[in-house]
């Protein structure tokens, strides 16, 4: 189910909602997995059983490592729940790739190509199968505690706010609110601001300027003004897309009584790369480095290895977010900027430039990045980038944007460049602050039914 | 209220603070769940509850998703609110932002155009190849109609895109049409095609109404004198055919509300929906009395053609220009094969005399952007008949089938000796063992008949020894429209092998389907 559809916001919501205050607090667990199952299973009911295998496994592997005092054992349980993730993960969205990328080499040879599997990925594998897998890790490594209640557990990893794109919530975050958690009014009316918020920024200011981004990235060729406009559409695009799902799933959870770590602080805001992945999708990078970078090495083997598994990092969560080529090469440029930056000396080759200059420096350079991860393939990328360079000669004018794109633009900006993150607002007292957003929510409303459907661009991955 | 974790602790983990709430914060709460609470009231109210619609739940829909989509859809296209906000919105959002559906591109001085039409214009991968494609079916087509003693004029349609690009916003003018190719290429197999853009080329007259996808009466007339010119020099005097005796009149006529207009979804009957109505000059065909006049029945010059003929009359204005009688077959919003193919099927059956022609009139976007309305349908016809010409039904021999599995697929004996087949999930297939052996590449096919709802494909898939094997000349392409259809797969394969074992899969669709008469033929 889809946050922006008139079946989760007029059916869905309002039920769930009232059943979870009508119920005594011992049974919200269970009715919240109950929901999120629904809320899960919507369009493909059978990967329900996929995600809840997923738990059952780290939930077992979980109550083993804590069980066990042998870490030989207590390993082998975590490497099993590492395994069965993995390959879950591997399985769904990466077998059709890597058979494609075999055929290409095979071919190449004069050999016969393998069938595809044509494997559908079931939506937020990517996230619930990290979000699951940390659970085993973090219990291993002390930093929590096991879950007794396999029902709470499930809560955990199916909780339908943050289910299918995010934020990666840790269980060392949200353990205690599992067990009892905060509901006030004030929480759940900045829930219901922040849900509003995020609605708000995804159906009017992402899915006005998706088209602009489409209709650019659509053209054989592109003259340089029409190429560097549709990639700033395509970035604000998914900052508002993505931000705006995270401020909803924060919203919900808030309404529910939960605190979600906060995924957006401003990231186009960043004087440097390094800085912008501290701000940019910040459960997925911070999940990267305690599970990946850290336990490779880190900075701690010397200079050299650093780059190497910062770039190994990089690349692996390029992958991350897609089964294709075009992720990889965006996951090795942010590496590569972010070498460069420790190269020289931890800051950007532009760090003596005034700081507006250095915030523009670094929204060029994500760019470029962004450049890469909306193409459809290398080729287009590439192209696009000699259109940017203007060296790809299209027809100026190509664009076609209304009112409402250029108002997109503006208030884009203005948000993005002038205001504090949603849920920094959210927290101060501003008495405009809930009849204004109050009053986009409803034009928002208003343009579900209008507009053509756009589901979130990181439920993809 | 307050329950649960503490405040404090919540901030350490997250570093989140609880805000006070402050008076207005209400509004948020209010904001959300009485808007919900409106929307819910109007619409249970209307009787829109999600899945009121559903005239059956089963299972696999259930598991598939499609029933979830369903209700979906459903639910919002239903919505009681939206049927009475959307307009307004639609027009709020028109003349504050210029947005409106992206079925339509509003372009210069209200002129409207439908969007899918971009889709038929290059630049696009495989174009040429699709083209082919397309030519190839309609000469193909046009040859049966030939063999039958049937002249078909050809008559594609321009796009009104191409037509009028000056009237088109900047970005959306598109360096090219298919069109020229399209009449370049079936010139160039020799079929009789006529060029109607010059009648349709605005010179001083509108020759489509600004707020529609069609033409306008003048743009009919145009091209129905062109038509008739054509048809004059190629038949001589006197024409075959009744006499017609009508004559065409131009007036007038009030006003026009287009498809394209109503499809902005502006408040019915507002000045700003009336803004983009436009004045019409009608052009009638009328009788010495002055009323309306059609021509009738089955007569021996045809017309077979799209709403474009159906709606301003196409058919009456040609009868009047040429003054003999002309059956109108055209059907408006059911693409232009059926009409075509319907008469074909009639000549076949003998219910209908070969006429001496058919104009056979389509509008330049179905070449691409309905495969399955145009280029499906005629391939499906094609082959069709190059099967019962290949393989005579006097050739008919029963298989012997020793066993006989069904995968992907729940059949169904249909109680007259065929079965009605519903596909589970992957590709439905019937693995068929045989008594006696199939050699390959003598002249043998194994038909059946099928029909479903939708075009696609039906194919079998030979065991050579290792394994089903496909072939490109095992596929054949299914017209759907819940029309039954031979189907005759050559035996093809390996020389000198013989087969005792095949794959068949009747459609290539999740579509229910029909099935029978599974048999052998020999050319």
């Amino acid at each position: 189910m889809v946050f922006t559809t008139q079946i989760f916001l007029f059916a869905f919501l309002p039920l769930v909602t009232a059943i979870y205050f009508l119920l005594p607090h011992r049974g919200r667990n269970l009715m919240l997995t109950l929901a999120s199952f629904l809320f899960y299973g919507w369009w493909r009911p059978d990967f329900v059983l996929l995600m809840t295998f997923s738990a059952v496994v780290d939930h077992q592997a979980g109550a083993r490592v804590a069980r066990l005092e042998d870490d030989r054992r207590r390993r082998r349980w975590v490497f099993l729940s590492c395994v069965v993730n993995l390959a879950l993960l591997g399985f769904f969205k990466y077998a059709d790739f890597g058979i494609e990328s075999l055929n290409a080499i095979i071919q190449r040879f004069g050999g016969e190509p393998w069938p595809l599997l044509h494997v559908v990925l079931p939506v937020g594998i990517s996230f619930y199968t990290f979000q699951s897998m940390s659970y085993t890790i973090d219990i291993y490594r002390g930093d929590a505690e096991p879950q007794k209640s396999f029902l709470d557990f499930m809560a955990y990893v199916a909780l339908f706010p943050q289910l299918v794109a995010g934020p990666i919530v840790r269980y060392r975050e949200i353990a205690e609110q599992l067990r009892s958690r905060r509901h006030s009014f004030a929480r759940a009316s900045t829930g219901a601001l922040l849900f509003q918020m995020g609605f708000a920024k995804k159906v009017l200011l992402a899915d006005t300027l998706a088209p602009i981004a489409d209709q650019a990235f659509g053209q054989a060729q592109l003259a340089t003004p029409d190429a560097w406009t549709g990639i700033v559409a395509y970035a604000f695009q998914i900052y508002f897309d993505f931000s705006g799902y995270s401020d909803m799933a924060m919203g919900l959870g808030l309404l529910f009584g939960f605190v979600f770590p906060m995924n957006f602080n401003s990231p186009y805001k960043s004087q440097s790369i390094t800085e912008f992945w501290r701000r940019w999708h910040v459960s997925l990078s911070s999940w990267l480095r305690d599970y990946l970078y850290i336990p490779m090495g880190g900075n701690r083997r010397g200079p050299f290895l650093t780059y190497v598994f910062l770039m190994l990092t990089m690349l692996l969560g390029g992958l991350w977010h897609g089964a294709s080529w075009t992720f990889v090469a965006w996951g090795a440029y942010q590496g590569a900027w972010l070498v460069i930056e420790r190269l020289i000396g931890k800051r950007p080759f532009y760090a003596a430039l005034p700081k507006p200059l250095r915030i523009a420096c670094t929204f060029v350079i994500a760019l470029g990045g962004w450049v890469f991860f909306r193409a459809n393939s290398l080729s287009q990328a590439t192209g696009y980038l000699m259109a940017m360079l203007g060296r790809d000669g299209g027809a100026e004018g190509l664009l076609e944007i209304d009112r409402a794109g250029l108002l997109a633009f503006g208030c884009g900006a203005l948000i993005i460049w002038g205001m504090r993150p949603a849920h920094e607002q959210v927290q101060t007292t501003r008495p405009w602050l809930s009849p204004a957003v109050a009053v986009f929510f409803l034009v928002a409303v208003c343009e579900i039914w209008f507009q053509a459907y756009r589901p979130f661009l990181y439920f993809q991955f | 209220m307050a329950d649960g974790s503490s405040p404090h602790h919540d901030q350490q983990v997250t570093g989140w603070r609880d805000p006070e709430a402050g008076g207005l914060r209400v509004v948020s709460l209010l904001s959300l769940f009485g808007t919900i609470l409106v929307v819910l009231y109007f619409e249970i109210g209307g009787g829109n509850l999600p899945g009121s619609k559903l005239d059956r739940v089963d299972f696999q829909a259930f598991r598939d998703g499609s029933l979830a989509r369903e209700v979906e859809n459903d639910f919002a296209e239903n919505s009681v609110v939206a049927e009475t906000v959307r307009p307004r919105y639609n027009e709020f959002a028109f003349r504050l932002f210029d947005r409106h559906t992206d079925r339509v591109v509003v372009g210069r001085d209200h002129w409207l155009f439908e969007a899918s039409n971009a889709k038929a214009n290059y630049p696009r991968p495989g174009a040429e190849a699709l083209i082919e494609r397309h030519l190839a079916a309609i000469s193909g087509t046009v040859s049966w109609f030939a063999a039958h003693g049937t002249k078909v004029l050809v008559l594609p349609l321009p796009n009104k895109w191409a037509l009028y690009p000056d009237k088109l916003p900047e970005a959306r003018k598109q360096p090219r049409s298919i069109w020229p190719e399209m009449v370049r290429g079936l010139k160039a197999r020799q079929v009789w095609t006529l060029d109607a853009a010059p009648a349709l080329k605005p010179d001083g007259v509108a020759t489509f109404f600004a707020n529609d996808s069609h033409w306008s009466d003048q743009g009919c007339l145009a091209t129905a004198g062109l038509l008739a010119e054509e048809i004059r020099q190629r038949f001589g005097t006197p024409l075959p055919g009744l006499a017609f005796d009508g004559r065409i009149v131009e007036h007038e006529g009030g006003t026009w509300e287009g498809d394209l207009q109503r499809m902005l979804g502006f408040v019915k009957d507002s000045d700003f929906y009336r803004s983009f109505t436009v004045p019409r000059r009608l052009v009638r065909v009328v009788d010495d009395r002055g009323r309306d006049l059609e021509p009738e029945g089955e007569q021996t010059l045809v017309l077979c053609g799209t709403s474009f003929s159906h709606t301003l009359h196409l058919g009456s204005k040609l009868a009047a220009l040429l003054g003999r009688q002309v059956e109108d077959r055209s059907l408006p919003g059911k693409g232009p094969t059926v009409g075509l193919l319907a008469l074909a099927r009639e000549i076949i059956a003998g219910d209908h005399e070969a006429p001496a022609l058919i104009v056979w009139e389509f509008p330049e976007k179905h070449v691409f952007v309905r495969k399955d309305s145009f280029l499906d349908p005629l391939e499906a016809f094609l082959v069709e008949r190059e099967n019962e010409e290949r393989y005579p039904a006097s050739s008919r021999r029963e298989l012997v089938i020793t066993g006989r599995t069904a995968e992907n697929v729940t059949l169904v004996d249909d109680g007259e000796g065929g079965l009605d087949g519903t596909p589970t999930t992957g590709d439905p297939m019937l693995l068929v063992d045989l008594g006696e052996a199939l050699p390959a590449n003598e002249g043998w096919a194994v038909c059946y008949r099928v029909k479903t709802a939708n075009p696609t494909t039906s194919k079998i898939l030979f065991d050579w020894g290792a394994g089903f094997g496909r072939d490109e000349r095992c596929i054949q392409p299914v017209g759907g429209r819940d029309r039954e259809q031979l189907i005759c797969i050559p035996v093809v394969g390996p020389e000198g092998r013989e087969t005792r074992r095949f794959r068949l899969d009747p459609v290539d669709s999740s579509r229910p389907f029909e099935f029978r008469d599974l048999h052998l033929r020999r050319r």
